[in-house]
């Protein structure tokens, strides 16, 4: 992911969130955070607990997430009031505590030295001028939790695509196409492990299955509202939707090459047989059947963990799931839609 | 509409590979759809399949985890090594670089590469309990990987990457959780320390369950091929054969092998060593520079006076050091400001019994704190500061004499932030902020165990010494480093007829140890296995000796001790043409020749900045 993507990413995230941007530019943006985006990333689970339980006024927190770095730090050097001179005498002498300097610099910020900034260090006072700065990098934290947070509000929908209002005709019904949608993750696990992707769908009247489908409706209109004078004809039940989506994978899954697999195997057959090896040996020198059964048991302890790290296995699972009521068949184009 | 029968959600693809369907989604789905709702946003569910895209990892091979890392960039030595580690040696390694090439970055790399892949959660990484926080600190900052230290019973099992000290995880109640649960991964740092079966750690540690395993060590083994062969059994029983078979195949006497070029490509299946010979990796110099002052008759003044109350005391005191060892302290503070010494003489004051005949005593050497009017070594690194005209840093043990130079600083228009042990994460942080920034100077009283990022800068003043090496090598730790671009400045303040006038000789002349390479003092500590006692041995010197000349005879054997170590080391490794550290030989031996070493860094080119200078 490059700056531009991560920018565009958190953006949308925020604006998702209900969000208000303060400051935009390519370099950072700074936001005054929604109470959800304030609950899904800064970590104060007691005091919303503590707003929830008042009834108080929620204070969300404002923060600049800064994309890149090198550019927002030649922007503040440019945007810094000219330094005071540093032979200023302090405005208490005699008292050297060491927070002064910095003190000092903070009260330059915020526009005054106040008693608190002075004596602490910082003042709290201070705080609301000083917005908080974070880099968003690829691998930051902040970011994974951004990732973290969307998947877990974005798992399950139910969504309608929206007609044209030009194209559609007073006392015309719509018929839509209903799909269930799975994007499914294929996890290729053995001691080392690679994911697959794979969005599809299948229609719930024609039982066809759309490989992309994420793709391929992203950009449409969709919307969990109900159009009125709508249609809809589902004739696949859930379950039955889910076994062929299911099939669909199984034989996507045979027709490819499982030369890791094989490899997996032996690699496992090769470590088993090291540690046969060495145990069978100390099994054999055993003092008696206490020191035996010891042994034995270690043996086995080694074994399961031998197979716990290279079997091989493949692991099918849904990043995301929701049923789709489409005007168009996934992969048309939007204007071709069909209408009664 | 009729219910279909899911078929079974495990399928045999081919005889021993099967496909496991998760379908917790589903019934969360029905259920979504029954009650119709609620519902995710659309936006939402966009966002999370592009982060799902993002996130995939798309073959077996390549390190996912460069991309994640923004903190720092790892050097390519470290980087061969978490690839070879993980796609040759299946997870489980002996890494034992020399001391500061960084074998904490690449344990580090190979953690983040299992977590990125989905394939390591939880992880339990035991260290000797004065790293434990370095270790925490490290894995957060530069890995963005969420370590805690354990120190709750409740811990284990609630979060996911847990570094403890193996000694509080061995005892009961831990014990008993810590073998009860499944670690996808298993760090040991100073592994060396398991070399002996019979030992209750080595037990502990062999019997928890692990699926990935890292053993970290320096020193892989000192001298006995028994030693290797036990901590090899810990990773990866029968490598080197069963106990028999090893001692058929590879031992004449425990210190002497044969067989060797099979003992070496068997080791190297599981042991990665990078030296610093191997010039992957090469630091800029340090220059020393002793700075002599001579007291003012005010200060040498408090300064004997001082002396020969401490000593009094500690001949009262029958020679037990232990009763008396804050007044040494005294001593030594008298070396840095009188506001030090100040400080420590009012709260012994405090202290003493009312009708004491110290009482008197005590209040005259105040009297002549009074006396003293300026700070000669405050002066003199002023003038020295104005000189450099460069960013530096002055440490000193004291918070008295920080509170102070701070102050004097300010007063000579001198722009300077402290830093010190007691100030939280952020507040540290920017103060370093500011140090990079605006101030010119920082005064530090604490340079161990922080993740602080000072390549910056390369001036170092002593203002005072402390007397344990390891704390003098920390400080200077703190700017000579990896990624350090410049030769180093150290400058260290030394008062002319004062115990510190010995010490400085001591480090300086003796250990030598401003020039040591990095690392190497280690090495020399962990052969004498005295790191902390130095101090106390300065100590009672200090305390016992009568006259001047018997106080430097004293110290100079203390010195000669360590010179005599460094040289045995230095004789080691010419003899078997290896490191310290390794199997001491027959002179033929050498357990992992270079052609067994990974060929790291050789090809990747080093950055001009750690090139070797001409």
């Amino acid at each position: 992911m490059n700056t531009d993507q991560i920018r565009d990413y958190v953006s949308r995230y925020l604006e998702a969130t209900g969000s208000q941007v303060l400051e935009h530019h390519p370099a950072y943006i700074t936001v005054k955070l929604s109470p959800e985006a304030d609950k899904a990333l800064m970590n104060r689970p007691y005091y919303w607990s503590f707003v929830e339980r008042t009834g108080a006024e929620p204070e969300t927190m404002s923060i600049t997430f800064v994309f890149d770095q090198e550019q927002f730090e030649r922007l503040q050097e440019q945007r810094k009031p000219p330094a005071r001179s540093p032979g200023r005498p302090s405005p208490s002498p005699g008292h050297a505590s060491g927070g002064n300097s910095a003190a000092d610099a903070i009260g330059q910020q915020a526009g005054q030295t106040s008693i608190l900034a002075r004596y602490f260090g910082f003042s709290p006072g201070a705080g609301h001028n000083r917005v908080r700065q974070e880099p968003v990098t690829f691998g930051s934290g902040r970011l994974n939790q951004i990732f973290s947070s969307a998947k877990l509000k974005g798992k399950y929908v139910h969504l309608y695509e929206q007609p044209d209002n030009q194209s559609v005709l007073p006392g015309q019904s719509l018929r839509y196409l209903s799909y269930l949608n799975v994007n499914y993750k294929i996890e290729y696990t053995c001691d080392v492990k690679r994911d697959e992707l794979h969005s599809l769908a299948i229609c719930l009247s024609t039982g066809e299955i759309v490989n992309g489908f994420h793709e391929a409706v992203k950009h449409r209109p969709l919307s969990p509202k109900l159009p009125a004078h709508t249609h809809i004809s589902e004739m696949i039940s859930l379950q039955r939707a889910v076994a062929e989506l299911e099939q669909y994978v199984e034989r996507y899954v045979r027709s490819q090459e499982h030369s890791w697999a094989r490899q997996a195997e032996e690699r496992m057959a090769d470590e088993l047989h090291r540690i046969e090896h060495y145990y069978q040996e100390m099994i054999q020198n055993s003092k008696d059947d206490q020191e035996k059964s010891t042994i034995e048991q270690e043996y086995r302890a080694r074994q399961e963990e031998i197979a716990w790290q290279y079997k091989p296995r493949i692991i099918v699972s849904a990043t995301g799931c929701g049923v789709f009521h489409l005007l168009s068949p996934p992969g048309t184009r939007r204007n071709l839609a069909n209408r009664m | 509409m009729t219910k279909a029968v899911l078929p079974p959600h495990i399928r045999n693809i081919n005889d021993h590979l099967q496909i496991c369907f998760n379908r917790d989604w589903m019934d969360e789905l029905s259920s979504r759809l029954e009650q119709n709702g609620p519902w995710d946003r659309w936006a939402f569910y966009r966002l999370a399949y592009e982060a799902e895209q993002v996130q995939a990892i798309r073959n077996f091979d390549d390190l996912q985890c460069l991309s994640h890392l923004s903190q720092f960039t790892p050097l390519p030595h470290q980087l061969e090594t978490a690839r070879k580690v993980i796609s040759e040696m299946r997870g489980r390694a002996i890494l034992a670089d020399e001391v500061g090439l960084g074998k904490t970055i690449e344990a580090g790399l190979i953690l983040k590469e299992y977590m990125i892949r989905g394939l390591v959660r939880r992880v339990l990484i035991l260290v000797p309990a004065s790293l434990v926080l370095q270790w925490v600190r490290e894995l957060n900052q530069k890995f963005g990987i969420p370590a805690v230290a354990q120190r709750k019973e409740y811990m284990w099992q609630q979060y996911d990457v847990v570094v403890a000290s193996i000694d509080t995880a061995k005892r009961e109640p831990h014990r008993d959780i810590v073998l009860n649960l499944d670690y996808d991964m298993l760090i040991i740092d100073e592994a060396h320390k398991l070399k002996n079966k019979k030992t209750a750690n080595y037990q502990f540690v062999a019997a928890i369950r692990k699926k990935y395993c890292l053993l970290l060590t320096a020193t892989p083994v000192q001298n006995d091929l028994g030693e290797l062969f036990n901590l090899i059994t810990l990773l990866k029983p029968g490598q080197l054969g069963g106990q028999s078979s090893f001692n058929e195949t590879y031992v004449v006497d425990k210190r002497v092998p044969k067989n060797e070029k099979l003992l070496q490509q068997e080791l190297s299946k599981v042991m990665i060593r990078n030296r610093r010979a191997d010039g992957n990796v090469s630091f800029t110099k340090r220059h020393v520079k002793n700075i002599p002052l001579r007291l003012s008759p005010e200060e040498q003044e408090l300064y004997d006076s001082v002396t020969d109350f401490v000593r009094g005391r500690y001949e009262e005191a029958g020679g037990d050091l232990s009763s008396i060892l804050s007044l040494v302290t005294l001593q030594r503070e008298v070396c840095s400001s009188r506001d030090a010494v100040f400080l420590t003489l009012v709260n012994l004051f405090k202290k003493t019994a009312e009708d004491s005949p110290l009482r008197p005593k005590i209040w005259e050497l105040v009297n002549k704190i009074k006396q003293i009017k300026a700070n000669t070594k405050a002066e003199k690194t002023m003038e020295l500061i104005r000189e450099i005209d460069d960013k530096v840093i002055v440490f000193t043990e004291y918070r008295a004499t920080q509170e102070y130079l701070l102050h004097f600083f300010k007063q000579h228009n001198l722009i300077a932030v402290p830093y010190r042990g007691g100030m939280n994460r952020g507040k540290k942080d920017w103060m370093m902020d500011l140090f990079r920034g605006r101030a010119q100077i920082l005064v530090a009283t604490e340079a161990g165990g922080e993740g602080i990022n000072l390549q910056f800068c390369n001036r170092i003043i002593n203002f005072d010494l402390p007397w344990n090496p390891m704390r003098v090598e920390q400080r200077i730790g703190r700017i000579h480093r990896l990624g350090q671009e410049h030769d180093v400045s150290i400058y260290n303040l030394s008062t002319l007829g004062t115990i510190e006038e010995h010490i400085v000789n001591l480090l300086h002349e003796k250990i030598n140890m401003f020039e040591l390479v990095i690392g190497e003092l280690d090495e020399i500590l962990e052969r004498m296995e005295q790191s902390s006692s130095l101090e106390q041995d300065l100590y009672k010197v200090m305390l016992e000796a009568r006259n001047e000349d018997e106080l430097r005879r004293s110290i100079a054997r203390i010195g000669d001790t360590y010179a005599r170590t460094r040289q045995q080391i230095a004789g080691d490794r010419q003899a078997s043409g290896i490191p310290a550290g390794t199997i001491p030989t027959n002179g033929e031996l050498t357990v992992i020749p270079p052609a067994a070493m990974p060929a790291v860094g050789q090809r990747a080119p080093i950055p001009p900045s750690l090139q070797p200078e001409a």
